[in-house]
């Protein structure tokens, strides 16, 4: 009678254990996957979850069983049985971990080929820049990149990240390089990464599969990068081929017309990057317009500079536009500020840190 | 048995004295077991900062877009915390109770070289401020992370790590290096030349097996440690160019050097847990270790493949042979698994105690598998591309350094602690305690792994609110909130512990099997009056119940080391 | 302290024991110092394999020479493992006075080679933080200078001992332990000239 309401509550204990159990399991499951080659890691590493599952089980029920049943029983001072091992059964045990292994080994190698296969056709390529602490992306018709698109893509500021534009159901092949320290280009929905190192030449091809046209995904850096590695982000816009096309096709319209010059606009950003840099040798702006720049000074802390715009490079003769009104007024590492601007005539005119003028570059109004 | 109160000639003294000349005694001792003391207390110490700056990390990762800390600030908690916990805490602490015990396991009065061991010893303090200084520098402690990759913690070319912080850590790490090594080659030489007459090789407890494997590791990949950091000191202060690409050097190399020293890394932080787990559950089952030569063969294997799988942390690099280093990746799960095997095995038709060691031993075994486990997935390259960088390798780390280790360093304290100071621990606070930190573990990291396969990368101070990665994080953080607790929970049974008498016999447990039960807790100064006779791996056990009776004399310990070489009496 | 009483009776002098444990000691030192050399050849092959055919770079190799003050730096230093095993074989014999005198050799060869090292940083006409090359050279043989002047207070201590005539036939380990460091550290620097002069 006193034993009832107990049994229930192991009961119910146990369908807790188990709801938990199968959350964890069903959390556990591989995620989602756009990708060929992500299709075929998924199914390996679903493989690879139900055998951890088994032998975690398995595992973890013997060393439970073993010290529970196995209680020493008070004033029980008997000796158990002095066992110092048993050959035959130590061979057993080292023979199946043994088999397990090897097999998951031969099934990695079989899906570690297909996700590292590269395709010797020509086909859409992107290069990937990786810098601190953004992304730049540039379009190319071969694999070689020698015939550009005339496309690049690059973040607007830090907070607003770039976006990949690739189309669905063929084969890109991506170029990835550093010019900084070392990042990795990571979309969690392709099951993949890669690697940016400094000195080093990183590849690899993505087949995108066609149902997953028209969506929007979120990817990262993965290799701690510095100061503002969390902010290293990107988003990846898939399309179809078709699609893809007419956009590649106005988007390079578009970036010859402004003179393939980046930040562009009304609402220009530039930082100031370690170690004496600008992020961008170019700007542009509408003519005619004001426009403002925000400038972030990201240098080494304690380093100033600012930004100032001037009709050609002032040791020979350029007269100041905008910006920065002089060498003593600057922002210092790490802060950020914001310049005014009024509307410019059309022309190319130049800008640098007063306080480092090899930090310069071009600044384009049409 | 051996029960002898220690004559101390302070005791007549007057009081101020007697105090000033203590200190001054533990200062300048050379005696292994003040050495031990000293570093576990002092490794224990910077374990308590460490878990502070884990707390402060948990506590920004609370919210997805916390300003708790800046990105500056946080990238340095999280680089000091690891460097604190691995180089400050596991290593120091497991070298502290090695220095403690090996010497008592092997029947020897003292380490070989006393006087190198204190020198290591003050080392280790000096290395340990040194890098927490650079909490003082105006750019702050370094911040590129533990494995310091170049060339992001390069200074004159590129990279944002130009403080002073960074240069204090390779400093400290130089000396730490310095430290571990000169104590490897003291621990070798013990094990290999003072061992007592009938302790043969393989009559020697496990512990001591696993730390001579790890002496080895230390002695054979600290080196190449050393070489990194100097190339690396070089590069940052006089104008080198080892891992600078732009002047031909090269970026890559510096994680080949690395992890070719942080992989064997991994084998120095985990098998001495390993070892204290093989002394505990043998002594609550009342069994011997099954399969102990097994066991042996099992931790050199892991030793030496250890040297041999350093490019799987490099898998998304791109510039590794990945099916070599995938193969031998996999094969080191096979001694792992022989070795949990024994384990069970040896629990199997015991009678078991549940002491709170044996809790720790037990909750060692449960969740360290879950590190053992999910580091197969890892081993697969393709999976590898997916998972490396995101929190599935914080999770797996920390289940096999949180779990694994911690968690045998906790059992060696509740073990140990009557041996070292004839006190024990009060028990039901230890199970109180354990409970804390087996709840604690598998919240804290179990969610890392779903957060992981996810996609949340790791070492990032704000995250993205997607794929429930809110949830996730703070089930962590509450998770690291208990383990806090917990580990108050042990610091309070410690410091009440000494106002207890010294109670402890000289088989502190009663069922001791290795030769540091056969002296009293605390052991003399000069370690033991009498020694039982070797015959087995358990000689103290021998003695309590077998045919050996007559002990020998301890001076006979000190001459002929290896005189004896014959067979064990078992198996 | 009675601590320090039970030490000291720790390493009595056994006779025949081929293996005492401070040569252990130091023979176990070599071997992690062999880790560390080979971490500095491997970067410098590694440097070395991307550099290609400009090796080393041009304003480098002018200064660089094998002939005539390396090669002979480099024989000094062979020569002074070899008297420094005739000191041993020396005192094997039970022949101090040879030991010592061989001792003395080796220990002014070893200063030689030291000071003709520094004489060829002097004229080098390059410096650690000139190119890749300039930073590995003058890391490896730097690091090994430190190790050979390591070397050379090792055995002044010993031929110190030797004067106080504590080196005997029967008890000789530190001159054991003196002569395999110093034979190590000779075996690198044959390595690193053949590497660095020679190879280039």
């Amino acid at each position: 009678m006193i034993r009832k309401p107990e049994r229930g509550r192991t009961r119910s204990t146990r369908l807790v254990v188990l709801a938990v159990g199968m959350g964890a399991l069903l959390a556990a499951c591989a995620p989602p996957t756009i990708t060929d080659s992500g299709q075929k890691v998924a199914s390996l590493y679903n493989i690879v979850l139900v055998i951890a599952i088994v032998v975690f089980v398995g595992v973890e029920l013997a060393i439970i069983y073993n010290a529970l049943r196995y209680r020493r029983h008070k004033n029980d001072d008997t000796l158990p049985e002095q066992t110092h091992g048993n050959n035959r059964i130590e061979v057993v045990w080292t023979l199946i971990p043994s088999l397990i292994v090897l097999a998951l080994f031969v099934m990695s190698m079989v899906v570690l080929a297909d996700v590292n296969h590269e395709d010797p056709n020509d086909r859409l390529t992107v290069r990937v820049t990786g810098f601190q602490w953004q992304w730049k992306f540039e379009y190319f018709k071969d694999e070689a990149a020698t015939q550009a698109y005339g496309v690049t893509i690059e973040a607007a500021s830090q907070t607003q990240p770039p976006t990949l534009v690739v189309p669905v159901g063929e084969r890109i092949h991506f170029e990835l390089e550093s010019a900084d320290v070392n990042h990795s280009f990571y979309v969690p929905e392709w099951l993949f990464k890669r690697d940016l190192i400094p000195g080093l030449h990183n590849s690899f091809d993505m087949t995108i599969q066609p149902r997953y046209a028209g969506n929007m995904y979120h990817g990262q850096c993965a290799e701690l990068c510095g100061d503002f590695h969390n902010e290293m982000t990107f988003e990846v816009q898939t399309m179809t081929s078709s699609q893809f096309q007419t956009w590649i096709a106005a988007e390079a319209k578009k970036q010859a017309a402004q003179g393939g010059c980046s930040p562009n606009g009304t609402d220009l950003k530039i930082d100031a990057v370690p170690t004496i840099k600008f992020d961008t040798d170019c700007l542009a702006a509408p003519a005619n317009q004001a426009f403002t720049i925000d400038f972030t000074n990201k240098d080494t802390t304690g380093i100033p500079h600012n930004v100032a715009l001037y009709t050609k490079d002032p040791t020979q003769g350029g007269t100041l536009l905008g910006g920065a009104t002089g060498i003593s007024d600057t922002v210092t590492a790490p802060g950020s500020t914001t310049y005014k601007v009024d509307g410019l005539k059309p022309g190319t005119y130049y800008f640098q840190c007063d306080v480092h003028t090899v930090m310069n570059g071009q600044f384009v109004v049409k | 048995m051996a029960s002898t109160t220690e004559v101390r000639p302070e005791a007549t003294t007057p009081e101020p004295h007697r105090r000033r000349a203590a200190i001054v005694s533990w200062l300048t001792t050379t005696d292994h077991k003040r050495i031990g003391v000293m570093y576990i207390g002092i490794a224990f110490f910077f374990f308590l900062l460490g878990g502070l700056l884990a707390e402060m990390i948990r506590t920004q990762l609370y919210e997805p877009d916390s300003t708790l800390f800046n990105f500056h600030r946080y990238n340095q908690l999280f680089t000091i915390h690891a460097i604190t916990m691995i180089f400050l805490f596991v290593m120091p602490v497991t070298v502290g109770f090695a220095n403690y015990i090996v010497p008592l396991q092997i029947g020897a009065p003292d380490m070989a070289f006393p006087r190198v061991n204190a020198f290591s010893l003050w080392l280790f303090p000096v290395g340990g401020l040194l890098i927490w200084s650079g909490f003082l520098s105006p750019q702050g402690a370094a911040s590129g992370g533990w494995t310091l990759y170049a060339p992001l913690n390069e200074k004159l070319t590129i990279g944002s790590t130009p403080g002073w912080g960074t240069d204090v850590l390779i400093m400290g790490l130089l000396i730490l290096g310095v430290s571990s090594l000169l104590g490897a080659i003291n621990f070798l030489v013990t094990i290999f030349k003072m061992r007592a007459p009938g302790m043969t090789m393989f009559r020697m407890p496990i512990f001591t097996w696993t730390f001579l494997a790890t002496s080895l590791l230390l002695l054979l990949s600290m080196p190449a440690f050393t070489a990194a950091l100097a190339g690396l000191f070089i590069d940052r202060n006089f104008g080198g160019h080892f891992f600078d690409p732009a002047a031909g050097g090269s970026a890559i190399m510096w994680q080949h050097i690395f992890w070719f020293f942080g992989h064997p890394e991994v084998y120095i932080l985990i098998l001495p847990s390993m070892g204290i787990v093989s002394e505990i559950l043998p002594v609550f089952s009342r069994k011997p270790l099954f399969g102990y030569r097994a066991f042996v063969y099992a931790t050199l294997a892991i030793a030496m493949l250890g040297f041999g799988v350093w490019a799987h942390h490099m898998f998304t690099t791109g510039a590794v042979y990945a099916p070599f280093f995938a193969l031998l990746t996999a094969a080191i799960a096979i001694p792992t698994g022989v070795k949990f095997f024994n384990w069970i095995a040896t629990m199997w038709r015991g009678k078991i105690t549940f002491t709170t060691a044996m809790l720790f031993a037990v909750g060692f075994l449960m969740i360290f598998l879950i590190g053992g486990i999910d580091g197969v997935f890892l081993g697969s390259p393709p999976i590898d591309y997916h998972l490396q960088d995101t929190y599935w390798v914080v999770s797996h780390l920390h289940f096999v350094l949180f779990g694994g280790s911690v968690f045998g360093i906790l059992a060696a304290f509740y073990y140990w602690w009557p041996k070292i100071t004839g006190r024990f621990l009060n028990e039901k606070v230890g199970k109180i305690h354990w409970a804390f930190m087996f709840v604690g573990t598998l919240l804290t990291f179990f969610p890392m792994h779903i957060a992981g396969l996810n996609g949340m990368v790791r070492r990032i101070a704000n995250y993205p609110d997607i794929n429930s990665f809110v949830l996730l994080n703070r089930m962590s953080t509450i998770g690291a909130y208990i383990l806090g607790v917990g580990m108050l929970i042990f610091v309070g049974n410690i410091l009440s512990s000494f106002r207890k008498p010294v109670t402890a016999a000289g088989d502190a447990w009663g069922e001791g099997n290795s030769l540091e039960w056969a002296t009293s807790s605390p052991p003399p100064a000069w370690n033991f009056d009498e020694l039982p006779p070797i015959r087995s791996e358990r000689p103290v056990f021998d003695m309590r119940h077998g045919t050996v009776h007559a002990p020998i004399a301890a001076a006979a310990a000190t001459t002929g080391a290896t005189a004896d070489e014959t067979e064990g009496t078992h198996s | 302290m009675s601590v320090e009483a039970t030490h000291a009776a720790v390493p009595t002098a056994r006779r025949r024991d081929p293996m005492p444990a401070s040569l252990l000691g130091v023979i176990l030192f070599v071997a992690s110092e062999c880790v560390f050399f080979a971490a500095l050849f491997g970067a410098y092959f590694t440097i070395r394999s991307n550099a290609g055919s400009d090796w080393p770079p041009a304003g480098i190799s002018e200064g660089l020479h094998a002939w005539p003050l390396p090669a002979i730096a480099t024989t000094f230093l062979v020569l002074s493992s070899v008297t420094m095993q005739f000191a041993i074989w020396a005192i094997r014999r039970g022949d101090r006075a040879t030991m010592l005198r061989f001792l003395k050799i080796t220990l002014v060869l070893g200063c030689v080679f030291l000071g003709m090292q520094a004489y060829d940083y002097a004229t080098l006409g390059f410096s650690i933080h000139d190119t890749v090359f300039g930073t590995t050279f003058f890391t490896m043989t730097g690091f090994h200078g430190a190790h050979v002047a390591g070397g050379v207070v090792f055995i002044y201590l010993m031929l110190a001992r030797g004067w106080s005539g504590q080196i005997t036939r029967e008890d000789h380990t530190g001159l054991e332990a003196a002569a395999i460091y110093w034979h190590f550290v000779d075996i690198v620097w044959i390595g690193l000239f053949c590497t660095l002069y020679l190879l280039k």
